[in-house]
């Protein structure tokens, strides 16, 4: 339970509970103030007021105040210079770039960046705010035993690795949290999550698989919450410096139109998935692009224009095993659809353990195909940028003109329409341009008990504060 | 005995040393560690610093000795993901592994020997060979299903049991039973093989003639003749089920030893990996040396010189 220690999604849902930030990244994924009530941007764009919340107490009576945030913040970037762990803010730490905290009265502070970062109120969202009494002395152990924040919950039991069961905060600034007592369960096997959930011994269960979830869904007393998550699964082209073939955008769109997706989803996934349509996460999804439909005849018609009348050979695909649902079959599957249109792989599909395959990432030693997801973030500019030339995350090596300048001045934009505009023409291009086989977004299927008024959030994270139970 | 001791006490230092070396050796195989325990969106400078922090920079050969150097003193570093030192990881686990192991070994022992000694005096009866089946069949049933049927039939079907987790008696129930179901069956058919090697023995005979009772026969002189091979098994047993049940505490959600490994191994946790590796050999060779040391007060014909 150390605030820098909770990295994964349900880690940090979890944490919220105990730990505020600034701002709050809501349900539908716009940022709202919570420990600060306003925030205004200064001349020059680099500094920002925020203006703090009174009368908020730690969960040891310690009082919130403009020198919590400075200690807060800087701890955050303290801990990063020295490679330790920063929990869930590791890429907002960077990307905000934070220079200088300065309090000008005790619920006043200037927060400056490096340069103009129209997205400091989300990065900030991402850092708790943690009480300098407890924290500047506290050991490992302490931190990790000992979660001292302002939210709306404390932990009244822990056995780490079974449950935490959370009460109430009964001195809590906003308003007390519908239930209680909340119990969070660690149960990896999923057929026993299952059985707690219908035998009401949980009432809200993760990460069901597609099958487990199509039985459940004739189960009564409980249903499936199913939503596109955040997480992209696509085959990535190396668009240059690789394959002659692919260089061409011409084949990189004949491979998408030779994917029969229907049937991967039927075969795979239970007919539960759809195919790609937008590149970046809601809500700047793109609303209208169209996902490349199954097409031979034009997948074959586009190969002969591009010079490659009867296919061409690669030498493979190269896949991690069991790091997205089904990936190895999923690189077979597509390995004979391609085939159907006369692109074969002399190797065919190659398999790694993931850190291996990580290494062949990170250093660029890939074919000219290979299994690759994106996303996680539901932030503009971390995902585009991911598609810029400069990007080490550019794992396609592909490059458009259009799209950095878009990049640029995506960068300095503050008006969140035009960002919005630039988004939408960003996924367009990368659509036209198909840097990338399109393939899925992962959706994230959940088992709910009918007696909880629950909603499930496209970015895993799991908020209960305002969640009741009907018996 | 006591050089014995110190003799066994010596090759358990080795043995240890050569686990560690391999778990040390196979997590540096899996890839580079740094690249494997970071998250996605990490820059580079964050990796880099990571790595500095975490001691990858430096030659494999300082990191192994270092490595080595932390293992009399039970230091295995910290658990990458949850920055707390390993062995206070695992000691916390280790009591939930040995309130299951306990409860499992009451049941292997007291289902088991009973069994086996039934089926070797009444050879070729019904009993005999309803006991064997079922012994063989409690065999071939995987852990991983077991565990889910039982689940299945007292947790949702019944409901007179908890589905999973560790907290009331009721709770033990389920997992010891699913652990205890395969060594019970395989200690049953060893009793039964080792009594009937045993009953065919001059001094059984003799005993007959000199007429004595048959329960004193069967559980005085040829039970504690047929033990040896038994404890030796049993020590095995109770050896790998100390050093955490995998599958068994993954499906009833068990907080022990076995769950800390998979949550290592899943984690890509090093330092945790490497520790709960360790660990589990060295409960291994401590419990086989006191089962072996065990052999001289069955039978005090075993001198340990």
């Amino acid at each position: 339970m150390d605030p820098f220690g909770m990295f994964s999604r349900v880690e940090v849902a979890f944490g919220d509970h105990l730990f505020q930030s600034l701002t709050f990244f809501n349900k539908d994924m716009e940022v709202e103030p919570l420990l600060a009530t306003s925030w205004e941007r200064l001349e020059g764009d680099t500094t920002w007021t925020f203006q703090l919340r009174e009368g908020v107490r730690f969960h040891n009576g310690a009082i919130f105040n403009a020198e919590t945030v400075k200690f807060s913040i800087e701890s955050y970037y303290e801990r990063n210079a020295a490679g330790r762990t920063v929990g869930g803010a590791s890429v907002a730490i960077p990307s905000a770039d934070i220079t200088r905290v300065d309090i000008l009265d005790s619920l006043r502070v200037n927060i400056s960046t490096s340069s103009p970062k129209a997205l400091l109120p989300f990065y900030l969202s991402q850092m708790w705010m943690i009480d300098p009494g407890f924290y500047t002395d506290a050991s490992d152990a302490d931190r990790a035993e000992n979660p001292v924040g302002t939210g709306p919950y404390t932990v009244s039991e822990r056995i780490r690795d079974s449950h935490v069961a959370l009460a109430a905060n009964p001195d809590y600034w906003g308003s007390a949290p519908k239930a209680a007592r909340v119990i969070w369960r660690v149960i990896p096997e999923v057929s026993t999550r299952i059985a707690e959930l219908e035998t009401g011994g949980v009432h809200l269960v993760t990460d069901l698989p597609f099958d487990q979830a199509a039985l459940l869904d004739d189960t009564p007393g409980v249903h499936v919450a199913r939503i596109s998550g955040g997480r992209r699964v696509m085959i990535g082209i190396t668009t240059s410096g690789g394959p002659e073939p692919l260089k061409d955008k011409r084949v990189r769109q004949a491979l998408n139109y030779a994917i029969d997706f229907d049937a991967i989803s039927e075969g795979l996934f239970s007919g539960q998935v759809d195919r790609m349509s937008y590149m970046f996460n809601p809500p700047y999804n793109h609303p209208t692009l169209e996902a490349y439909n199954y097409d031979p005849a034009k997948a074959r018609k586009l190969l002969e224009e591009a010079g490659y009348p009867n296919g061409f050979e690669l030498s493979s695909l190269d896949t991690p095993l069991g790091k997205w649902i089904q990936d190895f079959e999923l690189a077979q599957t597509i390995e004979s659809q391609l085939a159907d249109v006369g692109v074969t792989l002399e190797k065919g599909v190659r398999t790694y353990e993931w850190g291996n395959y990580r290494g062949k990432l990170l250093s660029y030693d890939l074919p000219g195909l290979f299994m690759q997801g994106s996303g996680g973030e539901f932030e503009l500019l971390t995902e585009a940028a991911d598609l810029t030339i400069t990007s080490p995350s550019n794992f396609y090596r592909w490059e458009n003109d259009e799209y950095e300048e878009l990049w640029d001045e995506l960068q300095a934009a503050l008006d969140p329409d035009r960002r919005q505009e630039i988004g939408y023409r960003m996924q367009e291009i990368v659509h036209e341009e198909a840097p990338w086989i399109f393939l899925h977004i992962q959706p994230d299927v959940y088992g709910v008990s009918d007696q909880i008024d629950w909603q499930p959030r496209p970015d895993e994270i799991i908020h209960l504060w305002d969640v009741s139970l009907t018996l | 005995m006591l050089k014995y001791v110190a003799k066994r006490l010596l090759m358990a230092v080795f043995i240890l040393w050569a686990v560690a070396t391999i778990a040390f050796a196979l997590t540096f195989l899996s890839g580079d560690p740094a690249t494997l325990m970071i998250g996605d969106h990490w820059t580079s400078e964050q990796i880099a610093s990571f790595r500095e922090a975490m001691g990858y920079d430096r030659p494999l050969l300082v990191q192994y000795g270092d490595f080595l150097a932390g293992l009399p003193q039970g230091d295995f570093g910290v658990s990458v993901r949850q920055q707390i030192p390993v062995m206070d990881l695992i000691l916390q686990r280790f009591p939930a592994t040995l309130e299951l192991t306990a409860a499992a070994l009451f049941l292997i022992v007291f289902i088991s020997i009973p069994i086996g000694v039934l089926s070797a005096v009444k050879r070729n009866s019904l009993a005999d060979r309803v006991a064997m089946s079922g012994a063989l069949f409690a065999q071939s049933v995987p852990t991983f299903w077991l565990g889910i049927m039982l689940i299945l039939v007292f947790g949702v079907w019944l409901r007179w049991l908890p589905v999973s987790g560790r907290g009331t008696f009721l709770h033990l129930l389920l997992p010891a039973i699913t652990l205890a179901t395969f060594s019970t069956a395989r200690i049953a058919r060893l009793v039964r093989s080792s009594m009937l090697d045993v009953l065919g023995q001059d001094y059984i005979r003799t005993a007959r003639a000199k007429g004595l009772p048959n329960w004193r026969i069967y559980y005085v002189h040829a039970l504690r003749n047929a033990l040896i091979p038994v404890i030796t098994l049993l020590g095995l047993e109770i050896g790998g089920l100390l050093g955490g049940a995998l599958i068994t505490e993954t499906v009833f959600a068990w907080p022990g030893i076995g769950r800390l490994t998979l949550q290592a191994i899943q984690a890509r946790d090093l330092p945790l990996v490497q520790g709960v590796i360790t660990f589990g050999a060295l409960v291994f060779v401590l419990v086989n040396l006191v089962v072996d040391l065990s052999y001289s007060f069955i039978d005090p014909r075993i001198r340990h010189e």
